[in-house]
């Protein structure tokens, strides 16, 4: 739960409550220069303040000039969700209708300002709260252009989290990272992506990845939703715009019930063919691994490296590397080397004392090496090229398989299969299979509950709901906020749900609660 | 005591019948499972019924040419009521059902002033 004031949860829990909103956009996508921080209501719209993030976490999108359209708002909808089933990562998105009587925010009208700034991607923050006090619920971007009713005079804006503009980062540089563990990697991935790391929050990783490769080029989410699948963890954006990766067992923190809801504060509910039963998994995996030195790669022609001059040669690895022996001229060469002759068959002279390997330049998947030729009159062909390297190869597949057979047998056949090349063995993936299973192998109670809406509440908040039949606590795992028609409600789905602690080493006590791991 | 003086864009109304307060929250009603009403409300507006009984034609006209104004203008317009302190800026419907024409007069006459700006 978000930390809000006794005023505010006494006013969110009254029978008439006083609302309260903020709507703040950036059409311009201008950069604030002070460090003042923004307060709806009291800074200047369009001035120099900055929103805040939680402490001292200042974000990209904490630095926009934001302006303050709160008072045009109709209504605003968002949803913020997680799988606490089988992990990975979730964006939040938000739909967000504002007053448009006076086509201000139609895209070329004459007499709005921000006329040629209306387009997609424009930051955007929405808040919700009580009286003078707001919670942040959603910060993200306009994902297209507007949706304009021109008969009701409305414009409708659907927005998603700042999450997908990272997701969409193509990485510049291929990278490796051997033996690290998930929150490593995902925090060195984040500041390839230009985020530094007092940005981001981190839980300890549970996997340590053998073998990690992200290609250039590659979007950085493929990789991030991978990473924190493969330990069944979660990466997402909280309603600060603070980036959190959370690990399995991270709910489990949630230890006092957020909120209560009971028949006086829950408006409707339905139930739900889902049950999110897991009873068979099957794990696969394409495990690279990295292997002794070796010859891994051959010039297929030769090459004439001009008089007095120099030439560069590319090298392309069919798989990446982490490392590669300097190439030396044949006489001397232990590993990698080069053969030099005047004449391209190597039928002539060699002239080995005039070649020589003036710069190299070795990255993930290739290799940029510089020959030079000092001799003044005389062409000389590299007829032979060979590097030795130690090139990280998929050697095998990871296949494991977990059924549990009461399940099966009350419930039918429910599979899942996980394909992630970051499951590092059988070990590893038969210990995934079987906590999938274990953890979901019983019907989870699952419920679709509207309520009076708290703001405040978060995805994985542990909250008390009672009926006619039972009480008793869930995890919310999605929430659908709605700021209609002068009226604040929620449709929250909760789970009951125990997430067992396993045992790790270095991290767990002896003779403390964490179970051994299946 | 004298009729209060009511100014319409700075122009005195005809003499009224009634003046009513019409004081409207903007909220809504959330009705839980068991019966437990809520109230979600984000303020409350205001605004004023004007009623005349039999005017003359050029009274009538006095009030109408107010109400065609604001479109053609595309401006609300300032409401002065001096005894209540009130001077606010107000979108103005008339009820053209009740009026009646009757020769070098008119009757029935019923106007709505709305506030601007929410008064909480």
């Amino acid at each position: 739960m978000q930390t809000v004031t006794s005023q505010f949860i006494a006013d969110c829990g009254s029978k008439i409550r006083k609302l309260y909103w903020g709507c703040l956009i950036s059409f311009q996508k201008t950069f604030a220069s002070g460090i003042t921080f923004f307060t709806i209501g009291t800074s200047t719209i369009g001035g120099t303040d900055i929103i805040k993030g939680v402490g001292d976490v200042v974000q990209e999108w904490d630095k926009y000039n934001y302006t303050d359209y709160t008072n045009r708002v109709i209504s605003f909808e968002y949803t913020r969700e997680q799988d606490p089933y089988l992990g990975g990562g979730v964006l939040s998105m938000a739909d967000v209708t504002l007053d448009n009587h006076d086509d201000w925010f139609t895209p070329n009208n004459p007499h709005s300002d921000i006329r040629s700034h209306i387009l997609p991607w424009r930051p955007i923050r929405l808040y919700a709260g009580f009286r003078n006090e707001a919670v942040p619920v959603f910060v993200g971007l306009t994902e297209k252009m507007p949706s304009i009713d021109e008969k009701g005079k409305t414009v409708t804006f659907h927005c998603i989290d700042f999450m997908q503009k990272l997701f969409n980062y193509p990485l510049d540089e291929s990278v490796i990272y051997q033996n690290q563990t998930t929150d490593y990697i995902i925090g060195q991935l984040l500041q390839l992506a230009g985020l530094g790391p007092t940005q981001y929050i981190l839980d300890s990783g549970f996997n340590i990845v053998d073998f990690f490769y992200a290609k250039k080029g590659d979007k950085l989410g493929t990789y991030l939703r991978k990473l924190a699948q493969a330990e069944l963890g979660r990466i997402y954006m909280d309603e600060h715009g603070i980036i959190r990766f959370v690990n399995r067992t991270n709910w489990t923190n949630n230890i006092a019930s957020s909120w209560h809801f009971d028949k006086s504060n829950i408006l409707d509910r339905r139930s739900s063919t889902e049950d999110n039963l897991i009873n068979v998994v099957e794990v696969k995996a394409d495990v690279r691994e990295v292997l002794a030195n070796q010859k891994f790669w051959e010039l297929q022609t030769p090459i004439q490296v001009p008089a007095n001059s120099s030439i560069n040669i590319w090298a392309d690895f069919s798989d990446p590397v982490t490392g590669v022996d300097d190439p030396v001229y044949i006489t001397s060469a232990t590993t990698s080397f080069y053969t030099t002759n005047k004449e391209k068959d190597g039928s002539g002279e060699a002239y080995s004392a005039n070649i020589s390997l003036s710069a190299i330049s070795k990255f993930a998947t290739s290799c940029k090496m510089t020959f030079a030729n000092d001799n003044a009159t005389t062409p000389i062909y590299i007829t032979t090229l060979e590097l030795f390297a130690t090139p990280a190869k998929v050697t095998h597949q990871v296949y494991a398989r977990y059924q549990d057979d009461n399940s099966v047998e009350d419930y039918h056949e429910r599979p899942v299969v996980i394909e992630n090349e970051f499951i590092p063995d059988e070990s590893t993936g038969n210990s995934l299979a079987t906590i999938v299973v274990t953890d979901n192998k019983d019907y989870n109670d699952y419920r679709e509950i509207e309520v009076v809406g708290a703001p405040q509440l978060q995805i994985g908040d542990l909250v008390g709901v009672s009926d006619e039949n039972q009480k008793d606590t869930y995890y919310i795992t999605k929430i659908v906020g709605k700021m209609v028609d002068a009226k604040f409600t929620q449709v929250l789905t909760v789970v009951k749900k125990t997430i067992n602690k396993y045992f790790r080493i270095g991290i767990s006590t002896i003779g403390g609660s964490d179970q051994i791991a299946p | 005591m004298p009729d209060m003086e009511i100014y319409l864009g700075g122009v005195l109304m005809p003499k009224y019948l009634a003046l009513e307060e019409i004081v409207k929250p903007n909220a809504n009603e959330v009705m839980s499972l068991d019966g437990t009403l809520r109230v979600d409300f984000v303020n409350t507006r205001r605004g004023w019924r004007l009623k005349w009984g039999l005017i003359t034609v050029a009274d009538y006209q006095t009030i109408r040419d107010k109400f065609d104004e604001q479109f053609e203008t595309g401006n609300m317009h300032w409401l002065n009521i001096p005894a209540y302190n009130v001077y606010v800026q107000v979108y103005m419907k008339i009820d053209n059902k009740k009026i009646k024409h009757n020769g070098n007069f008119v009757d029935g006459i019923e106007v709505e002033l709305y506030e601007q700006y929410a008064i909480s």
